[in-house]
């Protein structure tokens, strides 16, 4: 009993040593403070929203060129069906993962320092889902059918095949962004309405008066938000694994040597959770120096995250190790091809090294304390981070096609223009959105905030 | 027949010209023409279907479809009337360089979609080649020349005889008259030659084809005394020696010989024997990839290679000292020569040695001299007269026309189907003498080269739509008939030569009938001679028509003089330069098919390349000059030079550089134009010596269209390619288990049905020649992606050869598969299709359902064999409408976005399927490939039936599952490839 009195104790000091609300001023301050950024919004949004709204115009038209011309303009072929198509679906979808495991899991576990990003976790993870999702769409031979992956009954009476794991694939991301939404959008209705309330045109206020679904804050209202919230959360838990697990087995169900592997669904996990703290490091570094948020996002959530992305980076690198080893310790030798020859010295041996370095060397960075707390260190250890992952599904996907087992099919894929305007646009997009959400949202959860700071204050009195 | 034609004139050519009015077949084809000129039109999409409504209609009015006026008779059954849907075959024959091949063609409703080899054929026993499996595409090519044309404007077929019949030469017994043809075996256009003689003694006829085997008949000469072809038996050969002799990939009776020497390669049991081939080669070729030994030697040096082989043979001495540089170039291979001089002479009279038709005719002279002396001269090789018409004669070179263009001697040249301007050395200069003829007609296919230069250019018509006549290797001879009327106004040759052998109201059917009719009438009563001419279309040959073997006497002082002479004489050695080897190219032969793009996309038997030819170079070389794959080189001969890419190919000799012909089109080859190198630009006049050429590196770099870049195996031999030697296949202690018992997590039993449909295929059998994979494309509406679309390995073909290198890296043993789906039982590709679009039936196949699959190429992923094809682009959007005529209305014609792959010619096994259901009896059915294959590797069949050939195979000591051990359970399954080494040599 002392020794775990002694623990919530040295915790307690801790989390005053090292703050997660730093000099808090009254309600309505946090209230006006954390409102200012969407009702007054910085200079620099405009000309920001304009250039990615641009690059998403951009996105779409390649999109355009690819639905209306066929996918060959892309660099794929035969044996490497799959490629940047693919290999962007798995990263984005990866990256979508952080939100929901921020929010829910960290939520569950009752970790207070997630208040102060959980919003724009979450915000990043529906974003991330959309462009994950137009993946699938656009690597079809022909997208207009789609539909015929849904199960869904019909004059044909033909059902999805469900042995594949492309099937459950699409059921998992819709699930995933389903609840991804509308945990993000419970989070959001007492904010809509403090919206509401405090907007200064009349339809601005009529606009969200409709999002906030009538909220007025009463007690009743609270209670039963706080449960159904819980709920959600608790739902949502489980998505984290399952979805990348799911995303995962569109490689290991098949005998392809470097796919066909069962270590796949906690490395898929563990490697979506690092990217997507990644990727939350990579737009909140920024954001807090922009709206001046040092307070409400401090060295201390800094820290958490580089504690996160150092510990995932383990268990992805422990993975590619485990890959490698059980290679050959299997004998078997095309399996012994793919990852002892071809991954580290075959044609695109640059990948594995790219990915070797971003992944496994970057995080040894993130022991240091220093380098944790330091936004500008973690955030360039991030965008390594994020290239690292990126390539890691590239090597994953292309490597493993390029040579497999009839040396006569073997071939090399190059992107072509369409394939990184695809990708550079989604980025764009993913951008527009975000700063779509950062202009009309409030992007920190005000009343979760002054929750918080009620319940420090609480503490300060008991203990102080 | 309708007498329709205008009532004669004179007998006098220059008045008789036939006039347009009234022709009702010029009259059909201009609408024709015109009909098809709009629908080449992509605006005119829209009505094509209004006019596919009205041809229809008329169709039903007039009863006839575009069959040709003439009545032809179908292979087997007389029609009663067509039935739509329901395919006929029709007997008729092809020719390359005057040979002919026997030839059986599908048509659908009056349009040819298939070709298939004639079993009744000697030269063809059933199989056809590439050239006859894609003359279907060329014979609805839209860039074909239409009508006749004066210097590019349309004129008359009265115009261009008013012209010609104002020449010169009519007043004057035909001088200044020239005839340039294409060598010809015809009995039609002999005696029409012979008429033209008669009437026109003073014109002059030649012959050309860059390829024909003019040092064959050259040695035939010196050793005999007289022009022959050798005729193999190798049936009967137990030891084969190949000098630079490609006779499995080349030459009139290439299919015949494959059959042949395949026959010899099959061993099912132990006890079975087996033949052994040796081949001393320059370039690798298919017949060295199929040797038991392979010596890579120069071109040149092949000479003493067979110089050697006759003094190790033991053969009297030849008078006089031999200089000592005859054997010089063979000395380091004087052991390998020496054991197969003893394996020859171990096998007297059951051995066979074989002259390269590029080799010079001393080899020639010297080989026949070895196999009288081995007591081979009359039992595996026979000597016969030639079937080309003046074979060995002076009129089958080019020099004669050359001088009298350069002296303006000629007043009216008539070429004929040849395309010389490109095709002859351009040394030779007609390229820029053509013009110097008063005025010349070209019959032609294209507005090529020779197009260009001359007055006049004459639609030629395609064989399909042409009536003729022309003899098989053998001498037997095959009535040509057509399948359609001329699509572009074509004409034959026979057309053009009628008016001036004073026939000019004569079809080409009256033509051949009448020939026919004298030759078979021997006294017979007319309906006799009727009933034969019907048999002879139906059939497709005319029987006891064979040129028999003669009795040879051998001179061998006079072939001894001759080698000995011309090692005296030997070329000065030029510093620095290489020998240029170009022989025709195994896919557009001299660049005639160079507007065929199932040639163009077929990739070449070795060195797998698409789209274009490349200057092959040994390792060796290639590190001598610096150059890889890829790089480009400006190869010199004098003041001519060409570019082209290297490609390096192990096992080619040292010091070689191969460029095939038929490349660097610059005119009429609207695909192919500016692909690849021309040789012609390098090739010297009529010397059989190989010229030399300097290589300079460029410094530019080609992206080559290869289909397989990967040619090593990676120890994977016992999984993918097994192969072994005769004596390990005896040996039961060396027997390897080939399939290892497996652990299933659950079986899959085959369906009910009464049909399990497998595939066997032979590597001791199969040479790689590709017929298979023309066939393949032919049938199932395979489209290609061009240059391009290959270089991003989007290549659409269903089936493919692949190639191994086996033993020695520098010097390695070229080993081939052909790889189609395997039809798994536990196919990886269904289970991952999330759409069921690929699924099993019940018979075995893995099917294909278009119209489910959405495109996700899973199953392309999950295939280990990498033989599903992918529609990345719709390939069939912007194909001209006269090419889709090409298509086989039985198969699909995939949409884009979809996945497709090989299905054991579905199509065809449902066809007999539902014949069987009705009780109509039928012959099993066959798969493309599998008719096609001239050596018959492929066997496909019933394994329910356990009497079947396939099953047999299937069951036999050879057979492995590919990949068998990922569990796939192909119904495919590979014999093992197995060599027969001279243990001496081992």
């Amino acid at each position: 009993m002392s020794a775990a009195t002694s623990t919530v104790e040295r915790e307690r000091d801790e989390l005053r040593a090292d703050p997660v609300l730093i000099r808090p001023g009254t309600y309505a301050e946090v209230t006006d403070e954390l409102l200012r950024a969407v009702l007054r919004p910085p200079r620099w949004m405009r000309p920001a929203l304009i250039v990615t709204f641009l690059g998403t115009l951009y996105l779409f038209a390649a999109i355009a060129y690819t639905v209306t011309t066929g996918i060959g303009v892309w660099g794929n072929n035969i044996p490497i069906a799959w490629a940047f198509g693919i290999t962007n679906f798995v990263w984005w979808i990866g990256i979508g993962h952080a939100g929901t495991f921020i929010s829910a899991f960290l939520l569950l576990l009752e970790q207070k320092w997630r208040t102060s990003i959980n919003r724009f976790a979450e915000a990043m993870t529906l974003f991330a889902v959309i462009q994950a999702g137009l993946f699938p769409l656009l690597h079809l031979g022909r997208p207009w059918f789609f539909y015929w992956l849904i199960p869904y009954p019909n004059t044909m009476a033909v059902w999805p095949q469900f042995r594949s794991a492309l099937a459950w694939d699409v059921a998992a991301v819709f699930t995933y962004f389903t609840v991804s939404l509308l945990f993000w959008y419970l989070g959001l209705v007492p904010d809509l309405a403090a919206m509401r309330d405090r907007a200064p045109e009349r339809w601005r206020r009529r606009l969200y008066a409709i999002f906030a679904l009538g909220w007025h804050g009463s007690a009743r209202a609270w209670q039963r938000w706080r449960i159904a919230y819980g709920l959600l959360g608790g739902i949502a838990t489980p998505l984290v694994v399952s979805v990348h697990s799911i995303v995962s087995s569109d490689f290991a169900i098949s005998q392809l040597p470097g796919w066909h592997s069962l270590v796949f669904p906690p490395y898929f996990v563990a490697g979506a959770i690092y990217s997507g703290f990644a990727m939350v490091v990579t737009l909140m570094v920024p954001a807090r120096r922009l709206y001046r948020l040092e307070h409400v996002i401090t060295p201390r959530h800094l820290d958490a995250m580089g504690k996160m992305m150092l510990v995932t980076g383990w268990i992805v690198t422990y993975s590619y190790a485990i890959e490698i080893w059980t290679a050959w310790f299997s004998g078997e030798p095309y399996e012994m091809y793919t990852y002892l020859k071809m991954r580290p010295a075959g044609p695109y041996a640059f990948v594995f090294w790219t990915v070797i370095v971003c992944n496994c060397i970057t995080p040894q960075f993130l022991w240091s304390r220093r380098i944790r707390r330091s936004p500008v260190a973690l955030w360039i250890a991030a965008l390594f981070i994020q290239i690292g992952m990126w390539a890691e599904r590239l090597m994953l996907i292309v490597t493993s096609l390029a040579q497999d087992f009839l040396p006569s099919s073997w071939g090399l894929y190059w992107p072509t223009f369409v394939d990184w305007s695809l990708l550079i646009g989604t980025i764009f997009f993913f951008l527009f959105l975000f700063l779509l959400f950062l202009r009309f949202v409030p992007f920190i959860p005000i009343a979760e905030i002054k929750e918080l700071k009620h319940d420090l204050e609480e503490e300060e009195h008991a203990h102080g | 027949m309708a007498d329709h034609r205008p009532s004669s004139r004179t007998p006098n050519v220059a008045s008789s010209a036939p006039t347009d009015a009234g022709d009702v077949r010029r009259a059909r084809s201009e609408q024709l023409a015109a009909a098809l000129g709009a629908l080449s039109d992509p605006v005119a999409r829209r009505d094509f279907l209004t006019r596919m409504g009205a041809a229809i209609a008329l169709a039903g009015l007039g009863g006839c479809t575009r069959a040709p006026r003439e009545e032809i008779v179908p292979y087997v059954h007389t029609p009663v009337g067509v039935t739509p849907g329901k395919a006929r075959m029709y007997a008729t024959a092809s020719t390359l360089d005057g040979y002919a091949t026997g030839l059986l063609v599908e048509s659908h409703v009056g349009r040819p979609t298939k070709i298939e080899g004639n079993p009744l054929h000697p030269a063809s026993l059933g199989a056809s080649g590439v050239f006859e499996q894609a003359s279907l595409l060329g014979l609805y090519e839209p860039s074909r020349t239409r009508g006749i044309k004066e210097r590019r404007s349309p004129t008359s077929w009265t115009h261009l005889w008013h012209v010609l019949g104002a020449s010169r030469w009519t007043k004057e017994g035909g001088a200044g008259l020239w005839f340039l043809l294409e060598p010809t075996s015809s009995p039609t256009a002999l005696a029409l030659l012979d008429r033209i003689r008669e009437r026109l003694p003073r014109a002059t006829i030649l012959f050309h084809s860059p390829t024909s085997p003019r040092h064959v008949w050259e040695g035939a000469r010196i050793a005999f005394g007289r022009v022959l072809e050798p005729r193999y038996s190798l049936e009967r050969a137990d030891v084969i020696v190949s000098l630079d002799a490609d006779f499995l990939g080349s030459g009139p009776a290439m299919l015949r010989l494959a059959r042949e020497f395949a026959d010899r390669r099959d061993v099912q049991g132990p006890n079975d024997t087996m033949n052994r081939l040796y081949v001393v080669e320059p370039l690798y070729t298919i017949t060295g990839a199929s040797a038991d030994h392979r010596l890579r030697v120069r071109a040149c040096d092949v000479l003493a290679v067979a110089a050697l082989l006759a003094k190790e043979l033991g053969l009297p001495k030849p008078p006089g000292a031999a200089p000592p540089n005859l054997t010089e170039a063979a000395v380091p291979h004087e052991k390998w020569i020496a054991a197969v001089a003893r394996d020859l002479l171990a096998h007297r009279g059951r051995s066979l040695v074989i002259a390269g038709d590029a080799q010079p005719p001393e080899v020639h002279a010297l080989v026949h001299v070895m196999n009288a002396y081995l007591g081979n001269l009359g039992v595996t090789v026979t000597m016969a007269p030639s079937p080309i018409a003046e074979a060995g004669e002076p009129s089958h070179e080019l020099g004669r026309l050359a001088d009298a263009l350069g002296a303006g001697e000629v007043d009216t040249l008539v070429i004929c189907g040849t395309n010389v301007a490109y095709a002859s050395p351009t040394e030779r200069g007609l390229g820029t003498l053509l013009p110097r003829a008063g005025k010349s007609v070209y019959l032609g296919m294209f507005e090529d080269e020779t197009a260009e230069l001359c007055t006049f250019t004459v639609a030629q018509a395609h064989p399909l739509e042409s009536w003729g006549d022309a003899r098989a290797f053998d001498g037997t001879v095959s009535i040509i008939q057509p399948l359609i009327s001329p699509l572009f106004e074509g004409r034959t040759e026979l057309d053009l030569l009628a008016p001036f052998a004073g026939r000019p109201e004569t079809s080409s059917w009256d033509l051949v009938r009448e020939r026919f009719r004298s030759d078979a009438a021997r006294g017979r009563p007319a309906p006799e001679v009727e009933r034969a001419w019907r048999e002879a279309l139906k059939r497709g040959i005319v029987e006891d028509t064979a040129i028999p073997p003669v009795t040879v006497t051998l001179d061998v002082p006079a072939v001894f003089d001759r080698v000995l002479g011309r090692a005296k004489s030997p070329p000065p050695p030029t510093p620095g330069a290489f020998e240029l080897v170009s022989r025709p190219d195994p896919r557009v032969h001299d660049g005639r098919y160079a507007n065929n793009a199932w040639l163009l996309e077929l990739p070449a038997p070795i060195t797998k390349l698409t789209w274009t030819n490349a200057a092959t170079l040994s390792p060796a070389t290639a590190a001598k000059l610096g150059v890889a794959t890829g790089d480009e080189v400006e190869l010199r001969s004098g003041v001519r030079s060409v570019r082209a890419p290297v490609f390096v190919v192990r096992g080619q000799a040292d010091d070689t550089v191969g460029l095939t012909l038929g490349w660097g089109r610059r005119r009429g080859a609207d695909l192919a134009r500016g692909r690849g190198a021309d040789a012609f630009a390098l090739l010297t006049g009529p010397s059989s010596q190989s010229p030399s050429v300097e290589i300079r590196k460029t410094g530019a770099k080609r992206d080559l269209p290869i289909t397989q870049t990967h040619h090593e195996l990676h120890g994977r031999d016992e999984d993918i390619l097994q192969h072994a030697t005769l004596a390990e296949l005896r040996d039961p202690g060396a027997r390897r288990h080939h399939d290892k018992k497996r652990l299933a997590l659950y079986r899959k039993e085959p369906g009910p049905s009464r049909w399990q449909w497998a595939m066997a295929i032979d590597l001791s059998r199969c040479t790689g020649c590709g017929a298979c994979v023309v066939a393949c494309q032919a049938e199932n509406n395979v489209p290609t992606v061009g240059p391009d679309g290959v270089y991003l390995s989007r290549e659409m073909h269903w089936l493919r050869i692949d190639t191994y290198a086996v033993g020695a890296p520098d010097d390695p043993q070229v080993a081939v598969q052909p790889m189609l789906c395997q039809h798994c039982e536990m196919a990886p590709c269904e289970y991952v299709c999330p759409v069921n679009a690929t699924v099993h039936s019940h018979d075995g196949l893995n099917e294909m359902v278009y119209n489910r699959c959405v495109g996700t190429r899973f199953c392309s992923n999950n295939c280990p064999y990498k033989v599903r094809r992918f529609n990345w682009f719709d390939y069939h959007e912007h194909e001209p409408e006269v090419r889709s005529l090409a298509h086989n209305p039985d198969v699909t014609v995939r949409q884009r976005g979809v996945m497709e792959k090989c299905t054991f010619c579905v199509q065809r096994l449902r066809e007999f399927e539902i014949a069987a259901d009705q009780g109509r009896a039928k012959a099993p059915p066959q798969t493309a490939c599998q008719q096609t294959c001239p050596t018959r590797a492929i066997v496909f069949g019933d394994i329910q039936d356990e009497g079947s050939l396939v099953s047999r195979l299937q069951n036999g000591d050879r057979a492995y599952g590919a990949l068998a051990n990922l569990g796939t359970e192909p119904r495919v399954r590979y014999l093992a490839r197995i060599r027969n080494p001279n243990p001496e040599l081992a």
